[in-house]
């Protein structure tokens, strides 16, 4: 007696499992090595594997289907109802795309080594719910059509889904499908809507698929076939519209704000770093030494807390951000820079361009020569004037630049 | 398993009675009208000419398409309610069905396709494993059970198919056309494999090949235009051949002249 069914002899399970573990860990290992050590992250890119292996899971699935189709009607009316006939076909399938999934996640688990937390149960149900729904759609054209119809179709059908929403619009649409390449930085989470949004989709898809075939026929008669499709859309149409009320509001990556790290060490400067960082404290010190060296030489206060994050600083707290790379020297470079503010979204104005570069590089004494006269002539300007003068501008510059304004006429009226 | 064909080990006679049976596939033209016909434990074979509906039949006998109008019932016993094909699970479980044309599931190997097919008639999957090898013995492929199915040649791959209709303990074996295309001697080793069948199960046999069944089966049926032209026993059905022919082409004759009545009445 084999120990798997028999359907499982002959089926792609055996090729196609490798190959998809394969895919997954080339996958999650190119897209982890530029990603911060966090869960968040890990989850979200051994999800994103499904853009892949969604499709070739359905694909598969059509081709496992396919062989009982083709010889359907060599068995006769079958006790086993349409819905057993189908799960027992596409089993090898699903199987193939779920060792993927977990290949995907025992890549991500061994770069994550150490680092406190573990998978996200949302995004592994992400992924499972992708997979399974793709072979549903897989097991549909290969129940309906010709293998050498319905394998390339769903493919090339479901990759498109999967891979052009990223670069089309409307924005919710790409958090619809399940493909969750985000890049998570430490001191970002997930909205929680950019998970629930797919699940509410590959889920109505699934339960679509599962009611369609617990009332089909195996006769497939004109009745069953409409019943089922009338079920199908009253299961479908509520999936999608919720996926959409869920996803309309996301932005390109539906990522928040984490809360502010509550791991504080004391020293000169109270330094708060995530748990994910905690094996880094030293190095991120010396940064932080660096920056508070950096800045009190021109003038500014030292702060009393360093905290790891993006937040409005001000004299007693300065925040900031750093990768996996970030190196001392870099980490101080950035938290000099962060005392310049981002210029709000919609700022359009050149003065409150030039101002903003300017105070940039009088904080970072970057450049002292630009392409632009009209700069060089601020910059000799800024200069010209007394130490504590500098900075009292650039204090005005940098409130000028968080309220999309210009402090240029502050340089004097023959340069602005 | 179903308490009905529990008494597998049993010996019973199955009637496979078809009552009216009226069916078009378009709504408009009817490929069957009114057409009734009894069949009992031991062989029937089901004569036409192409076109004549035999097929459509056997797949209404079947329950792979439902009748316009009539009724189709099985009965297996004294005290065991008729089932109908309504009944899917229980009609399908007694009834076999060997189709024109077999196509065996790419990948698997002989035993696993029989074995397959016994899991979708309702068996275990152990059971049907251990089941495959005794049918395919009945039909002389046992020697072939690791083989690859689609590697099977076309008479050998008949016989696998009909493996599959044993598999299950089937009551009623509809066979369409099961010697078609087959060279002489597996034409000769199907009728064989016919002969050795329990004589408790009734096996409908559709075909044009007049010659080398009518021997040896015990009702004749001829189908005509959607309408059936004849039932009676092989004796009944000689006798409207010319009793002047050789013996060996008296069944010729009497099918010639039976579609050739209908045809022109």
């Amino acid at each position: 007696m084999p120990r798997t069914p028999v359907l499982w002899r002959g089926s792609l399970f055996p090729l196609a499992a490798p190959a998809l573990a394969l895919f997954s860990w080339l996958w999650v290992n190119s897209q982890l090595a530029t990603e911060d050590r966090y869960w968040a992250a890990g989850s979200a890119t051994a999800t994103s594997a499904a853009f892949l292996l969604g499709p070739l899971t359905a694909a598969l699935a059509a081709r496992e289907v396919g062989r009982v189709r083709d010889a359907s009607a060599v068995f006769g009316r079958p006790v086993r109802t349409p819905a057993r006939v189908v799960v027992d076909a596409v089993a090898p399938a699903t199987a193939a795309g779920l060792v993927g999934v977990l290949a995907a996640y025992l890549t991500a688990s061994w770069h994550l080594l150490g680092v406190p937390g573990g998978p996200d149960g949302r995004f592994v149900l992400l992924a499972v719910l992708v997979v399974v729904a793709h072979t549903a759609v897989g097991a549909a054209f290969g129940w309906w059509s010709r293998p050498l119809i319905a394998i390339p179709s769903c493919f090339i059908l479901l990759y498109c889904w999967m891979a052009l929403p990223i670069g089309v619009e409307p924005m919710w649409l790409r958090h619809l499908t399940g493909f969750t390449d985000w890049g998570l930085a430490v001191y970002l989470e997930v909205d929680p809507a950019g998970v629930w949004a797919p699940i509410l989709v590959n889920g109505g898809v699934l339960v679509a698929f599962a009611l369609a075939l617990a009332c089909s026929a195996p006769d497939r008669s004109p009745r069953s076939t409409a019943t089922g499709a009338v079920l199908c859309a009253a299961v479908l149409v509520p999936a999608l519209a919720g996926g959409i009320s869920t996803a309309r509001h996301l932005g390109p990556d539906p990522v928040v704000l984490r809360a502010a790290p509550d791991e504080c060490f004391d020293g000169p400067v109270t330094l708060c770093v995530y748990p994910e960082d905690l094996d880094r404290v030293e190095e991120i010190r010396a940064g932080v030494d660096l920056a508070v060296a950096e800045l009190t030489s021109r003038g500014f206060p030292a702060p009393t807390r360093a905290i790891h994050g993006v937040g409005a600083d001000d004299e007693e707290t300065w925040t900031f951000t750093m990768n996996a790379f970030s190196s001392p020297e870099s980490l101080a470079s950035s938290i000099v820079a962060a005392q310049v503010p981002s210029m709000p979204e919609g700022c359009g104005g050149m003065g409150t361009y030039l101002t903003y570069y300017l105070a940039l590089d009088w904080l970072t004494t970057a450049e002292d020569e630009f392409d632009d006269p009209e700069l060089n002539e601020h910059w000799a300007a800024l200069h010209r004037l007394p130490e504590e003068d500098q900075l009292a501008w650039f204090h005005g510059a940098r409130d000028a630049v968080a309220a999309c304004g210009s402090h240029l006429d502050a340089l004097g009226p023959e340069v602005s | 398993m179903d308490n009905l064909w529990e008494i597998q080990g049993k010996a019973y006679s199955a009637m496979l009675t078809a009552h009216g049976i009226t069916f078009s596939y378009d709504g408009r033209k009817s490929t069957l009208t009114d057409v009734s016909i009894h069949v009992r434990s031991g062989r029937t074979i089901v004569l036409g000419p192409n076109g004549a509906g035999k097929t459509t039949l056997l797949n209404v006998l079947a329950g792979n398409v439902s009748a316009r109008a009539g009724s189709v019932a099985l009965s297996v016993g004294d005290g065991v309610p008729p089932v109908q094909p309504r009944d899917r699970a229980r009609y399908a479980r007694a009834v076999g069905w060997l189709p024109q044309r077999a196509t065996p599931v790419r990948g698997l190997r002989v035993r696993e396709q029989v074995a397959y097919s016994g899991w979708l008639k309702g068996m275990s999957r152990t059971t049907a494993w251990e089941a495959a090898l005794p049918a395919l013995d009945q039909v002389g492929m046992a020697a072939h059970a690791q083989d690859r199915a689609n590697r099977l040649s076309g008479g050998q791959l008949r016989r696998v198919t009909l493996a599959q209709c044993l598999v299950h303990g089937s009551r009623v074996l509809l066979l369409d056309e099961p010697t078609a295309g087959l060279d002489p001697r597996e034409r000769d080793r199907f009728a064989e494999i016919l002969l050795g069948l329990p004589a408790e199960v009734a096996v409908v046999v559709s075909t044009h090949d007049v010659v080398d069944l009518v021997e040896v089966v015990g009702q004749v049926v001829v189908l005509n235009g959607g309408r059936v032209v004849f039932t009676g026993t092989p004796a009944e059905f000689l006798d409207h051949g010319d009793p002047s022919l050789p013996a060996s082409r008296q069944a010729a004759s009497a099918y010639s002249a039976l579609v050739e009545e209908r045809t022109h009445a």
